[in-house]
């Protein structure tokens, strides 16, 4: 058997991970509370079947890996050598958009969009913060003000918006 | 037939008041303007737009649709080529060939024989929509859910095995995405599944939602964690878009070579453009003599010509299966399936006897949006150009900004953008790990369905798999599916070479 | 001469033809006295009273319309109504029958004067509970309002909710839609008795409709019940709706099929189907189906919408809702719309639509329990 790379054991991370959904469809599945009335296919039968393709999959990549086919990264040429993925700039982004997540129903549109606009392009390397704060502000409340006035799709609103709309009116 | 056409002159009539080519106009002008942004293909940029058709009624929603739909492809074509950052499967080719002449300094020739060749496939395409769908729906009445289910395994197979840089890969993203689909209320015996008592889930995960976040939040993920900070490099256009003789004359056959490709594996289920563009590139390569031959891997206008024609073509093939069967078969279609049911329109065999007048009106502002298309953008093609300029930060979190609001804006639930954020991840990994994205995208989409349609059949049948085989639509795509085992080895003979190829080239 | 005779004979006809235009127009909005008034009725002198001719027994007067399509005109109405400025809906589905409905109402209300502004707000899923959640969390909003029906009645017990729709306050039953059952034109099965026949010899026989628990599967299950058949030994074949049942019996998939009768109506008329049966009391207008009641099955089931306000709705505030509620009813907008869909006119207003849950709200739910759902 060949060595796995570094690249390789990435692979095999994700392919147990993927393992693992499969183990939880199973349980969830045999868990599951049957109707009492005519019903010829259980509701059953179809997760068990998606479950088995994923778990042979994943064994079917970790196999692959095995055997020293890892994926090569989209976008990277077969001669590229491996890098070590830029954590800390996906983090911030996935710290800015849970972020958005959160507070997006208890603070409001624009400071919920505010944040995640913030982080996007902060970590795609705007540095002077305190002016991509300004854009990301003024971007989110031209969006909000766009999409609940001219096209009344309703979006959460918090005093900010109460305030600014009091202002424009 | 002369009544398809009536119908379809009613059509144009409906898309022809004024008011009604504003909204093509607009939809042609936001379809551009998304198209045109890096890493945003049409079935994204549709589900970003999605919010803002929401409030339109129906018919000038369709026209906006129908405007977005082909200027989201047109953007698409113009990033490839300037750029070499194809939005979408269906783009890679354009890529390819284009990016190398755009350096050649033949950028204008590139554009244009892009946008010329998807307005000719366009119109051609359309046509036969127009006279196949409405005769397909009429066959289409007599499917039952076994020959639907075939269907769907059709799809799965080709998607899950065609695309991608190994089957097994593929294969993994299907059932990736079939297991996203699984979430919620099974519509037969109501039993929830992989809820873990979250109520939110109980209805399932939003397709659109898994577009936009794996396309849009998948990428900005991915391209974070491999950024590197210099700006991007925009090859400037030479001269003004425009062909000359030679290029035209280099161009129309491969155009409708494309259109012929790409018609008919759009309408049969063959998952998305990929197979078609690839199949358009390697018939140019393959006939190509001579001097044009030495060029292809180096900037041949016939490989942009072709590719490009035939994912236009693929685009309003892929609506024939749509309209008439209510099946979508590719990410796009999917969006768009979304947007008609927001219209409480249901795509099948009976939308053209319930609401013939709402199709034709569709079919009719594809024509024109194609049309209006072309009118308007060649010669703004400088403006378009202008938006690859946006500073990357900005323009990513422009990006994610629109992704989240289309992900949240849909069902006004938080549900949703914790889902998008973790669909966002698996894109991520997917990319990461060249996982093909379309199989997962068609998993979730058919998924559901093909679940429906198996259970429905056998609920009739009271359990007798025998109704499974019946009639001669299943035997005869179960025998397509054997020859697609038995055919992989011929396929990368031909194409699959090609393919290795154009991948060192780039 | 004879050209005289044409001129009058040609006038006379004029005048005839004029004659039976007018009659007919003023027929359909002719006075009505105050024995017989409902609100919005034409009447005939102003300050005339119908006593306890409103709804919740209060009494109707005659007075002009200072709004609306009948403006100037004398109707029986409510002096002391009030018209909203607002009203916020929670639709609990995805636009569909629901907000067709709600749809309809706000615009018959705007149209008429008696509302400015309306908002709706989709909130899908499980049966209608996840809506019925949301709404009865709204505190202290007297414009919102929910649009209810026979699937949420029928989607609390299914999805075993412990919510209760009585917590929320009636303000009016609006409409019934009422089943039909369907085959395709080519069937055997030319009357509902042989249909029937057959259906009890084999219960197997695949009968489509739309989802679980829905209006489809609780009519099917109790014209089952009256037939001798266990609803719960039936084949019943869930689709999305009336158009997905139309597609399933005409490619044969299955033998019969159910949904709301305008759903059918187009085929209908088209002669690609047959409706072996209505299951209304009467005869619907300009539909060629006989009844369940003649054809000897003793059920008529049917689908309504109806309007709930907020369980803290002020006496005064719910009063008034009810009144122009009330009014909207005998508006033509809303007879329009009636027209259109295919509406029964069933109206219950305030403490009539609660009395009327009271007694609809148990019986739905034995039917639920009865097709072994929610146990």
């Amino acid at each position: 058997m060949n060595k796995v790379s570094q690249a390789g054991k990435g692979e095999l991370v994700f392919a147990g991970a993927l393992f693992l959904v499969s183990l939880v469809v199973f349980w969830d599945t045999s868990g599951l509370v049957l109707p009492t009335n005519n019903t010829v296919i259980s509701p059953r039968t179809f997760p068990y079947a998606v479950a088995t393709l994923l778990m042979l999959a994943s064994l079917g990549i970790a196999w692959e890996v095995f055997r020293g086919r890892a994926a090569i990264p989209e976008g990277a040429g077969a001669d590229s050598t491996f890098q070590r993925a830029d954590f800390k700039t996906m983090l911030i982004i996935l710290i800015g958009i849970g972020l958005h997540t959160f507070l997006l129903e208890r603070t409001g549109y624009i400071i919920a969009a505010t944040i995640s606009f913030w982080s996007v392009a902060y970590a795609f390397g705007a540095k002077r913060i305190v002016r991509v704060g300004l854009i990301a502000f003024v971007f989110s409340a031209l969006v909000f003000f766009s999409f609940t006035n001219l096209l009344d799709i309703q979006l959460p609103e918090w005093f900010i918006e109460r305030a600014i709309s009091k202002v424009g009116s | 037939m002369l009544d398809n056409f009536n119908f379809l002159l009613d059509g144009f009539a409906a898309a022809f008041v004024f008011s009604n080519l504003i909204y093509g106009f607009i939809g042609t002008f936001l379809g551009t303007l998304v198209g045109v942004l890096p890493g945003i293909g049409p079935a994204l940029a549709i589900g970003l737009l999605l919010p803002i058709t929401l409030t339109v009624q129906p018919t000038q929603a369709l026209i906006m649709f129908a405007a977005i739909y082909y200027g989201a492809m047109y953007g698409g074509s113009t990033t490839s080529i300037l750029l070499n950052t194809p939005g979408e499967s269906g783009s890679v080719i354009t890529a390819v060939e284009g990016n190398k002449m755009a350096r050649a300094g033949r950028a204008a020739a590139a554009l244009a024989t892009a946008a010329i060749g998807s307005f000719v496939a366009g119109t051609i395409a359309t046509l036969l929509l127009a006279m196949a769908a409405p005769e397909l729906a009429e066959i289409a009445l007599t499917v039952q859910p076994a020959g639907f289910l075939a269907l769907i395994i059709t799809a799965f197979a080709t998607v899950g095995t065609l695309l991608g840089s190994s089957r097994i890969r593929g294969i993994l993203s299907l059932a990736v995405g079939l297991t996203v689909g699984l979430v919620g209320a099974d519509l037969q015996s109501g039993s929830l599944r992989l809820t873990f008592g979250n109520r939110a889930a109980i209805d399932g995960i939003e397709t659109v939602t898994v577009i936009v976040a794996l396309f849009a939040l998948g990428e900005i993920f991915y391209l974070a964690s491999r950024f590197n900070h210099g700006p991007w490099q925009v090859i400037p256009i030479g001269g003004r878009a425009i062909m000359s003789k030679s290029d035209l004359k280099r161009s129309w056959k491969p155009w409708l070579r494309g259109t012929a490709i790409g018609f008919p594996l759009g309408v049969v289920p063959a998952g998305g453009s990929e197979v078609p563009t690839f199949l358009s590139y390697a018939v140019e390569r393959k006939l190509a003599r001579g001097k044009n031959r030495e060029e292809f891997g180096h900037g041949a206008i016939e490989g942009v010509a072709g590719p490009e024609a035939a994912n236009n073509a693929n685009a309003a093939g892929a609506l024939v299966p749509l309209l008439a069967l209510g099946l979508p078969t590719s990410a796009t279609a999917a969006v768009v399936l979304v947007a008609f049911q927001s219209y409480s329109i249901q795509p099948g065999p009976l939308l053209f006897m319930t609401n013939p007048e709402l199709v034709w009106a569709l079919i009719a502002s594809l024509f024109i949006g194609n049309t209006l298309l072309l009118i308007l953008n060649l010669p703004f093609i400088r403006f378009w150009v202008k938006l690859l300029y946006i500073p990357r930060p900005y323009l990513y979190a422009g990006i994610a900004t629109f992704a989240l609001l289309g992900a949240y804006a849909l069902n006004n639930s938080i549900f949703d953008l914790q889902v998008a954020l973790g669909v966002g991840m698996i894109g991520y990994l997917f990319r990461r790990f060249a996982v093909p994205i379309t199989p997962m995208v068609i998993g979730v989409i058919l998924g559901p369905l093909a679940e429906l349609y198996y259970k429905r059949a056998l609920q009739i049948s009271q359990g007798d798999h025998g109704v499974l085989l019946d009639g001669p639509l299943t035997k005869s795509l179960y025998l397509f599916l054997i020859l697609l085992i038995f055919l992989p080895p011929i396929y990368r003979r031909f194409i699959g070479r090609n393919r290795g190829k154009t991948k060192a080239d780039s | 001469m004879s050209l005289k005779k044409t001129l009058i004979a040609a006038a006379v006809a004029l005048t005839s033809s004029a004659l039976v235009i007018s009659g007919t127009t003023s027929a359909s909005a002719a006075k009505v006295p105050s024995a017989k008034a409902k609100a919005g009725d034409e009447c005939g002198r102003a300050g005339m009273v119908a006593k306890a001719r409103g709804a919740e027994g209060l009494d109707l007067r005659c007075i002009t319309m200072a709004y609306g399509t009948a403006s100037g005109q004398l109707r029986w109405g409510y002096p002391d109504l009030k018209p909203l400025k607002n009203l916020d809906w929670v639709v609990p589905a995805n636009p569909g029958g629901y907000s067709q409905t709600s749809t309809a109402i706000s615009e018959s209300l705007k149209k008429e004067g008696l509302l400015t502004t309306y908002s709706s707000t989709f909130k899908p899923g499980a049966g209608g509970t996840t809506g019925l959640a949301f709404f009865q969390e709204i505190k202290a909003k007297p414009e919102s309002v929910l649009i209810t029906g026979l699937a949420m009645a029928g989607g609390i017990p299914s999805n075993k909710s412990p919510l209760k729709l009585q917590a929320s306050t009636p303000v009016a039953k609006v409409m019934r839609e009422y089943q039909a059952l369907a085959v395709p034109v080519t069937s055997k099965y030319k009357t509902l008795s042989a249909f029937l026949a057959d259906w009890k010899a084999n219960p197997k026989l695949a009968i489509s409709g739309g989802s679980l628990g829905s209006t489809d599967h609780q009519f099917i299950g109790l014209l089952a019940k009256a037939a001798g058949i266990d609803p719960k030994a039936m084949n019943f074949v869930v689709h999305s709706g009336g158009p997905e049942v139309l597609v399933s019996i005409l490619s044969g998939a299955t033998i019969a099929g159910t949904s709301g009768s305008a759903e059918f109506q187009a085929q209908l008329v088209a002669g690609k189907i047959r409706v072996l049966a209505v299951s209304s009391a009467k005869r619907l207008p300009g539909y060629n189906a006989r009844t369940l009641k003649e054809q000897g099955v003793d059920l008529v089931y049917g689908n309504w919408r109806g309007v709930m306000a907020t369980a803290d709705l002020s006496e005064a505030d719910r009063l008034n809702m009810v009144k122009v509620f009330d009014t909207m009813r005998g508006t033509d907008t809303w007879k329009g719309y009636l027209k259109q869909y295919n509406w029964d006119d069933e109206w219950a207003a305030g403490k009539a639509f609660g009395s009327f849950l009271t007694i609809q709200l148990p019986l739905v739910a034995g039917v639920i329990k009865d097709l072994g759902l929610g146990g």
